[in-house]
C-alpha cells in the first residue's frame, strides 16, 4: 500500500498556495498604494529630524 | 497650615504626572500606534498568508490529515455507497475529501498563532506580579495585538472563502467532466447493448469489475466519480482509467459476482445469449454444434469471421467441427454439471458481437426443481426449444414397426416436448421474466432422419408450425405463442449435406436470434432477409 498523495494532490496545494502568495502580494502591493501619503510623511519626519540633528 | 502645602504639593504633582502622561499619550504613543498599528495588521494578514501556504504543503507542526484509500474503503470520508461492496481502494479526488482537511488545518493554524501570542504576552505580564504593569501592556502591546489579530482573522477568512471559491469551481469542473464521460461510456455500451455475461455463474452486468493491474485489488466501479475523473490511482499507486470502455482495453473485466474473468470483449461488445433447451437426447448439442459450423460458413462466406475468444470454447467447437464434418454421433451432454457458455466472437467489418451458447444437459429441464440454477434462461435474448420429433407419438404411430431400425437411429427423446417447454416457461415466469419481450425459435431437428418417410412429408420450411399442430403439438404451438412475444418455426438437419438450399439450415434459429438481439448487421444480407420469410 503507497501512502504518497496522487499528483493531482501536489497540483491542487501548489495552485492554493500560488493563490495566497497572490492575494498575499495584491495586500502588500495596496497596502503601499492606500498608505502612500503616510509613508511619505513618515519619511519626510526622518529626514526632516536627521537634518535637524546633524544641522545643530 | 503644613497639611495644606503637602496636600497642595501632592495634587500639583499629580496633576503634572496626568498632564505628563497626558502629553505621553497624546504626542508619542498614539502617533507610534498610528505608525505601529497597520504593520501589525499586514503582520497578521502577512503570517496568515504564510500560515495557510504553510499547512496546505504539510511544512508546519501540525500537517493535515491525508485521506487515504484505507478511510475510503472504511467509509469515513465519502458518502457509503448502495449495494453489498464498499467504495473500492482507491484515492479520492482532492477535492471530495483531502481538501475539508487542508482548509481545516490551515484555518486551525491560523486560530494557534493567536492563541499562542496571546498567552504568550499575558503570561509575561502575569510574571512581572505588579498590577500596575498591565496598563502599559493595555495602553500599548494589546492594540498592537488586536491589530495584528484583526489582520489574521479577516485574511484567514478571505484566504479560506477563497480557496473554497477556487476549489468549487474545480470541482464544477470535475464534476462536468465525470458526468460527461460516465454518459458517454454509458451510452456508446448501450448503443451496443454491451453487457457482461459470466461464463460460470451466468451472472449479466452492466458494471463489470476490473482489478488493478498492478497489485490484483478488485475494483468495482470504475465509473468516473469520486475517486477519479479520468483517471483513478489505484491504493497501491497505480493509475486506472475510469469508464468501462477504456479500463477494459488495459485490463480483462470481470464477473463482479464470482470473478470469474469475461470473456475478452465482454461489457463492451454487443452481447447474445442464446440458451437452447429440450429434451434429454432431443439433439440440443448437435444444434448447437451444426449451427455453429454453418454460422461460421455464412459469415467467412459474407466477408466476416467467428472466432473462439477462450480456450475452452475454441477447444469445443474444434471438436464439434470434426464431428459434423464426420457425420458422427454426438456425446451426450454431461448432466452433473451446470454447462459453461460456449462463446464465439462474431465480426463483420467494424461490427462486433458476442455469441453466448447455453447448453446444458436435458435432464436440467425435466423438473421445476432441477432447472432452478438455470440462471442463464432468465437473461436469454432468445430461446431456441428443440423438438425432435421421433419423441413426437404422433410420428411414432405413422413410422409404425416398420421404421424401427431408424427411430433407433434417431436415439429419440424420451420426455414429450410438450413437458419440457412447460417446465421452462413455468421457471421462467416463477423468476419474474417477461417472456413477452423474448422470442421463441421453436426449432424441430433430425429432419434429415425424417427425410423420405411419411411424417416427414409436410415439415419443410415455412409450414413448421403446421406440421407440429398436425403432429399434435397444437398445444404447445399455442402455449408458446401465448408465452412469447415472437415464435418462429424452424426445422433443421444437422448432418452434411442437407444445406441452406432445403430450408434446413441448423444455422437458421440462431440468426434469427441473433437479428432480434439487435446484431442483424452481422449477418449476412441475403440471410437475413430470408429470416424475414
Amino acid at each position: 500500500m503507497s501512502h504518497d498523495p496522487p499528483l493531482a494532490y501536489r497540483v491542487h496545494r501548489i495552485a492554493l498556495v500560488v493563490l495566497y502568495a497572490v492575494v498575499a502580494l495584491l495586500f502588500g502591493l495596496g497596502l503601499w498604494l492606500v498608505y502612500e501619503p503616510v509613508w511619505a510623511q513618515i519619511l519626510d519626519m526622518i529626514s526632516g529630524t536627521r537634518q535637524q540633528w546633524t544641522s545643530s | 497650615m503644613g497639611y495644606l502645602v503637602v496636600i497642595m504639593a501632592v495634587l500639583v504633582g499629580a496633576g503634572l504626572a496626568l498632564w505628563a502622561l497626558a502629553w505621553v499619550s497624546v504626542f508619542l504613543l498614539l502617533p507610534l500606534l498610528y505608525v505601529v498599528m497597520p504593520f501589525a495588521f499586514a503582520g497578521g494578514v502577512l503570517a496568515v498568508c504564510y500560515l495557510f501556504g504553510a499547512a496546505v504543503l504539510a511544512l508546519g507542526s501540525s500537517a493535515p490529515k491525508l485521506v487515504t484509500p484505507d478511510d475510503v474503503v472504511a467509509g469515513r470520508e465519502l458518502p457509503e455507497v448502495k449495494g453489498p461492496f464498499t467504495r473500492d481502494r482507491a484515492w479520492p479526488v482532492y477535492t471530495t475529501a483531502q481538501s475539508r482537511h487542508d482548509l481545516s488545518t490551515a484555518f486551525e493554524a491560523m486560530g494557534s498563532l493567536l492563541n499562542t501570542v496571546w498567552t504568550y504576552v499575558t503570561g509575561r505580564t502575569k510574571a512581572v506580579g505588579h498590577w500596575w504593569v498591565w496598563i502599559p501592556v493595555i495602553g500599548v502591546v494589546f492594540p498592537v495585538l488586536i491589530s495584528f489579530s484583526a489582520g489574521a482573522i479577516v485574511a484567514a477568512v478571505v484566504l479560506y472563502a477563497l480557496s473554497w471559491l477556487v476549489l468549487g469551481l474545480t470541482h464544477v469542473v470535475w464534476g462536468l467532466v465525470s458526468l460527461s464521460l460516465r454518459g458517454l461510456d454509458s451510452a456508446v455500451r448501450k448503443l451496443r447493448r454491451a453487457t457482461g455475461s459470466c461464463p460460470v455463474c451466468y451472472h449479466v452486468t452492466t458494471l463489470p469489475a476490473f482489478p488493478c493491474d498492478g497489485c490484483g485489488e478488485v475494483h468495482r466501479d470504475l465509473r468516473p466519480g469520486r475517486l477519479g475523473g479520468v483517471w483513478r490511482r489505484c491504493g497501491c499507486g497505480k493509475s486506472l482509467p475510469t469508464t468501462v470502455l477504456r479500463a477494459a482495453h488495459r485490463v480483462a473485466p470481470q464477473c463482479p459476482r464470482c470473478a470469474t474473468k469475461l470473456r475478452e470483449g465482454g461489457a463492451v461488445t454487443t452481447d447474445i445469449r442464446l440458451p437452447v433447451f429440450g429434451p434429454v437426447s432431443a439433439g440440443k448439442t448437435r444444434l448447437v454444434y451444426a449451427g455453429l459450423v454453418a454460422l461460421r460458413d455464412d459469415l467467412t462466406s459474407a466477408g466476416g469471421e467467428l472466432a473462439f475468444v477462450d480456450d475452452d470454447s475454441g477447444a469445443v467447437f474444434a471438436n464439434a467441427s470434426a464431428i459434423i464434418s464426420s457425420g458422427q454421433n454426438t456425446a451426450k451432454t454431461e448432466a452433473a454439471s451446470l454447462p459453461h457458455a460456449l462463446t464465439a466472437r462474431l465480426t463483420r467489418g467494424r461490427r462486433r458481437a458476442l455469441l453466448h451458447l447455453f447448453d446444458a444437459a436435458g435432464e436440467f429441464y425435466a423438473d421445476r426443481e432441477d432447472n432452478s440454477d438455470l440462471e442463464f434462461l432468465d437473461h436469454a435474448h432468445g430461446l431456441v426449444f428443440v423438438v425432435d420429433p421421433f419423441s413426437v407419438p404422433w410420428v411414432r404411430d405413422q413410422l409404425g414397426s416398420q421404421s424401427a431400425a431408424q427411430v433407433a437411429r434417431a436415439n429419440p427423446a424420451t420426455a414429450h416436448p410438450d413437458g419440457v417447454y412447460q417446465v421452462t416457461a413455468r421457471r421462467l415466469r416463477d423468476y419474474g421474466v417477461d417472456t413477452r419481450r423474448r422470442s421463441l425459435a421453436m426449432t424441430v431437428v433430425k429432419a434429415d432422419l425424417l427425410a423420405g418417410l411419411s411424417p416427414g412429408d409436410g415439415l419443410r420450411r415455412g409450414s413448421v408450425r403446421d406440421w407440429l399442430c398436425e403432429a399434435g403439438l397444437d398445444n404447445l404451438v399455442l402455449s408458446a405463442e401465448r408465452d412469447f412475444g415472437e415464435v418462429r418455426y424452424f426445422v433443421a438437419a444437422s448432418v452434411p449435406g442437407h444445406a441452406a438450399g432445403e430450408g434446413m439450415r441448423p444455422s437458421a434459429p440462431f440468426e434469427w436470434l441473433i437479428g432480434k438481439s439487435g446484431a442483424g448487421d452481422l449477418l449476412p444480407a441475403t440471410r437475413a432477409e430470408e429470416e424475414k420469410v
